[in-house]
């Protein structure tokens, strides 16, 4: 698919229409790797480093900030070069957070019931945000607050405390927007589109424009018209409009059905977990991957204001693929371990 | 693990994945709604933006006059367009085209090498011999794109009717406008499939849609009246100062329009396009889409309506004390004198306001407004030109019997040139009131016949018979009557007069007429009808003097033009000298010139002779016509 989405694309600028492939073909392997390595590795044994690995993603996310090491791409800075490839700190913090949230939660399973019980992980979270969110970066910001949610939800918080906490957040998000106005612009494109469609409403349309003539059955595999330079980012945060156009409606519920499928799957392994620990960490990654699932496919629909965020395991991007097969490879580890005891 | 704990966390997560199940849902509606419900509309839209097109123009049909003189013709212009993410040979297309187009290098450099624009034009208008070389050049991402430019071959002449086109070549008044559905042709296409940035997609070819030339016009026009027509007009304007003049030579028979101009004109060529408003009211063709109160050419429709109705007939006589005392109103006759007892052929001669009130006010107003219709007056006339004036009638419920009998000699009405010219035409013509029109017939590029116009009866007015008792009587206006300087020796000419009044603003404008004279060659078998209009002349204001005498010019251009034969003998021309009539009476001064065998208008109601055209001296022909002002 990515092939497909960035052919042309990526023969026009690396002339090499395998330029997003090859790139992406390591991080399967690598994502492989991690997979077969979290599969066998005990998760439990995770629990030693989910508060030194959650210091290891906050750094990550600060050296972002350090010149030299930072790459500015879109005027956001946003990836780590580690001289050979870089990486996006984002994507590994995502899963550090979850890590040290089912850590923390597990530990004070007695104590949920009391409100200063969440506070670590409010904490934990809110750093994670912060950081995110001056590279900027406001969709994974949106991502890992949600994740936080989740995480606090399944973890048995109050679900009062868990309403007080929401209202505070939707307050944040006219600062959000006076503070980066380009937000406002975005949001009056959301809302029609067509007013700008040579600007703010571009990506928005052309999104449409892609899964309009797929229709009910798409145009054929890479017959896409709208990838030759008419969508932007065809290969990554909006490869689901390409796989509308290509595959048509059905193909595109099929995908759904199959994501829909997949987190089914890591639920059902979370509720049979023996132990609480393992609930709370599949449960943290099946919650990932269905919120940056439903944002992305929103986006690309047009049911939510436009931000940047790949669509799981599919969209073009090394750092996500990596990390989420490493988190499958996880969830597989704790279905191991419940059948095993 | 507490179970309590465990409960908790199993409750939550099938809440979390029937919330999830729910939010995708959702999005499958979303998917639904976009897809296949607007997907039709979408795809469409995102079609067009798939294609780049370079627009062919089709060539605009020519228009004709009716022996086939072209008016106005198009020809092929082009736009030399470059993609720069197109083109593969950048040295050779840069050194090719700035040569054969005389570009500067160094800008047509930054242009053919700057990748992030799409498109460029290059160069405007280039001709055909260029445009063979580059498109024989082969090149790639050099595009030309085909323009129709208009060219009026005679520039001014009948800008009012042949109209302008607008920039995108859209006919925008007169006949290019209300044809332009036909002039303008099917236009072609230049289609490439590409990228978002004009690239080219490999495999796809540009496919070539050709255009469809515009259809031609041949109008009803002969050139060469035009020019006669366009002549004499500039002569009035020269010699008369009016604010405008128009005239127009209508064939009767079919109702043809053989020339129409209206002075001020415009350069079809150089049209001033800066100053809408000036525009507006230069290429307004006010002989069609305004009316004017026409004065004394309306009796001849006046009388004709009597006739027919058998109110009147040749033997009627009626009696002119000078004015008419009508619903308590006092009308007055030209001359305030009186006529005395006048015979209808008089009141046409002496063109005697009194006949025409008595003869209006018998017919009545329900029976004047019925007839009128048959004229088209009060109704739109069918022809070929956008928004015809109806001319004005008063609403009947508001007509008082002093507007009535205003109406019968041509005020209190208005009318356009066009349907006076037609009425007229109408009633000459045996009676048959043919159509107006422009056009003869459209035909394609190949010369086929797409369209014929064939002549039409509008409707019949009079009867044969009342048809040849007006003849008659106009023919007696120009021979003996206030038509005198219309006279053709060795010609039967037929014609009336008008000396309108103009009103502004429900009044009288002091000083200000509409000079007019509707003339019929020959007068007792019309093949033409001239109406010739002085709008405020300067000078003398009389219809008699303004406007007779130009319609003359154009009747003999006429006759010299067909090669119309002479149907009576030559009179022989006597001359008498002018005496000297200042400081006479009205009735000593008319005495006297009628001894002499002058034809007189006068002016002013009493007192003594003040002034008089010609001075006293000269050399006169017998039968002319004398100007004396009174001096009160």
């Amino acid at each position: 698919m990515i092939y497909s989405a960035s052919m042309y694309s990526a023969k026009l600028k690396y002339d090499d229409s395998m330029f997003f492939v090859k790139k992406q073909a390591i991080a399967l392997g690598l994502g492989f790797v991690a997979l077969l390595f979290f599969t066998f590795f005990n998760f439990n044994n995770l629990k030693k480093f989910s508060i030194i690995g959650l210091i290891f993603g906050l750094i990550l996310l600060g050296l972002v900030f350090v010149p030299g090491l930072g790459v500015e791409n879109y005027g956001a800075k946003r990836w780590l070069n580690l001289g050979v490839f870089s990486i996006q700190p984002s994507e590994i913090a995502k899963f550090t957070f979850i890590l040290f949230a089912a850590f923390y939660l597990e530990k004070n399973n007695k104590n949920i019931k009391k409100w200063w019980a969440m506070l670590p992980v409010l904490l934990a979270g809110c750093i994670t945000c912060l950081l995110i969110i001056m590279e900027p970066n406001m969709s994974i910001t949106m991502c890992v607050g949600m994740c936080m949610l989740t995480m606090l939800l399944i973890g048995g918080v109050p679900l009062k405390y868990l309403l007080l906490l929401i209202i505070p957040a939707l307050a944040l998000i006219p600062i959000l927007i006076i503070i980066e106005p380009y937000r406002l612009n975005r949001l009056s494109a959301f809302l029609n589109p067509w007013a700008s469609p040579q600007g703010e409403g571009y990506q928005l349309i052309q999104s449409l424009y892609a899964l309009g003539s797929g229709s009910w059955f798409g145009v054929g595999l890479f017959q896409s018209r709208q990838k030759y330079l008419f969508l932007p980012f065809a290969e990554s945060d909006f490869i689901f409009g390409v796989i509308g156009e290509e595959l048509g409606f059905v193909g595109a519920v099929l995908i759904l059905l199959v994501f829909f499928l997949l987190i089914y799957r890591i639920v059902v392994i979370a509720s049979h977990s023996k132990s609480r620990f393992g609930c709370y960490l599949a449960s943290g990654i099946g919650g990932l991957i269905a919120i940056q699932l439903l944002l992305n496919v929103a986006v690309v629909t047009g049911s939510i204001p436009p931000t940047g965020l790949p669509l799981p395991f599919i969209s073009s991007g090394g750092s996500s693929l990596v990390m989420f097969m490493a988190g499958i490879g996880v969830c597989l580890n704790v279905a191991k371990q419940s059948k095993m005891s | 693990m507490s179970e309590y704990g465990s409960v908790l966390t199993k409750k939550r997560l099938i809440y979390a994945i029937i919330a999830l199940g729910f939010f995708l849902f959702l999005l499958i509606i979303r998917l639904f709604i976009v897809q296949i419900i607007d997907g039709r509309n979408l795809s469409k839209k995102a079609v067009e933006q798939w294609m780049r097109d370079i627009p062919l123009s089709a060539l605009r049909g020519t228009i004709y006059d009716r022996n086939g003189v072209v008016l106005a013709s198009s020809y092929t212009t082009y736009d030399v367009y470059i993609r720069p993410n197109s083109i593969s040979q950048k040295e050779k297309t840069l050194n090719f085209l700035s040569e054969i187009l005389e570009l500067n290098i160094d800008v047509l450099k930054e242009k053919i090498y700057d990748t992030k624009t799409s498109e460029y034009v290059i160069k405007k208008q280039i001709d055909t011999e260029i445009a063979e070389e580059i498109k024989n050049s082969g090149l790639e991402g050099v595009y030309l794109s085909e323009n129709s430019s208009r060219e009026y071959l005679y520039d001014n002449l009948l800008c009012q009717i042949l109209g302008y086109c607008n920039s995108d070549g859209d006919g925008q008044s007169g006949l290019e406008a209300f044809y332009n559905k036909y002039l303008s042709g099917v236009d072609g296409v230049l289609v490439a499939e590409t990228d978002n940035a004009g690239r080219q997609l490999e495999g796809t070819s540009v496919s070539y849609i050709p255009s469809i030339a515009g259809f031609n016009l041949s109008t009803t026009i002969d050139y060469n009246i035009q020019v006669i027509v366009e002549r004499v007009l500039a002569d009035l304007t020269n010699e008369q100062n009016p604010k405008s003049a128009t005239a127009i030579v209508m064939d009767p028979k079919t109702g043809e329009i053989l020339a129409l101009g209206i002075t001020p004109s415009f350069d079809l060529n150089n049209v001033p396009r800066d100053d809408i408003e000036k525009l507006m009211q230069l290429s307004r063709n006010s002989a069609i889409q305004d009316s004017y109160e026409p004065g004394s050419t309306f009796k001849i429709i006046t009388g004709a309506i009597a006739m027919q109705l058998g109110i009147i007939n040749e033997n009627s006589y009626f009696y002119c004390p000078g004015y008419r005392i009508v619903n308590g109103v006092k009308i007055n006759c030209a001359r305030h004198s009186g006529h005395g007892s006048q015979s209808l052929e008089q009141g046409f001669m002496n063109s005697c306001n009194c006949v025409f009130m008595d003869i209006v006010l018998k017919i009545g107003l329900d029976r004047f407004y019925n007839e009128l219709k048959r004229f088209s007056i009060g109704s739109t006339l069918p022809i070929d030109f956008f928004s015809p004036s109806s001319g004005i009638l008063m609403d009947k419920s508001l007509v008082t019997s002093s507007d009535l009998a205003r109406m019968g000699f041509g005020q209190s009405i208005a009318v356009s040139p066009l349907q006076l010219i037609s009425a007229v035409s109408g009633i000459v013509n045996d009676g048959l009131f043919m159509r107006p029109h422009f056009i003869k017939e459209i035909t394609d590029n190949e010369q086929n016949i797409v369209y014929i116009q064939n002549s039409s009866v509008y409707s019949r007015v009079v009867s044969v018979d009342v048809s040849k008792s007006i003849k008659k009587m106009l023919e007696s206006v120009v021979a003996k009557g206030g038509g005198k300087k219309a006279q053709i020796d060795g010609y039967k000419i037929g014609g009336k007069t008008g000396t309108a009044q103009k009103y502004e603003n429900g009044k009288i404008a002091e000083g200000k007429y509409i000079a007019s004279f509707i003339g019929i060659l020959p007068a007792d078998n019309p093949e033409y009808v001239v109406l010739v209009i002085a709008d405020e002349p300067q000078g003398s204001y009389y219809g008699a003097t303004a406007a007779a005498p130009y319609a003359k010019l154009i009747m003999e251009g006429i006759i010299k033009y067909m090669d119309i034969e002479r149907s009576e003998p030559l009179q022989e021309k006597h001359y008498v000298d002018m005496p000297n009539l200042l400081g006479m009476t009205q009735t000593e001064a008319i005495s006297l010139l009628a001894g002499l065998g002058l034809y007189y208008i006068v002016e002013g109601a009493s007192g003594v002779v003040s002034s008089q055209i010609p001075s006293a001296g000269s050399k006169i022909e017998v039968g002319d016509i004398v100007l004396v002002r009174m001096n009160q």
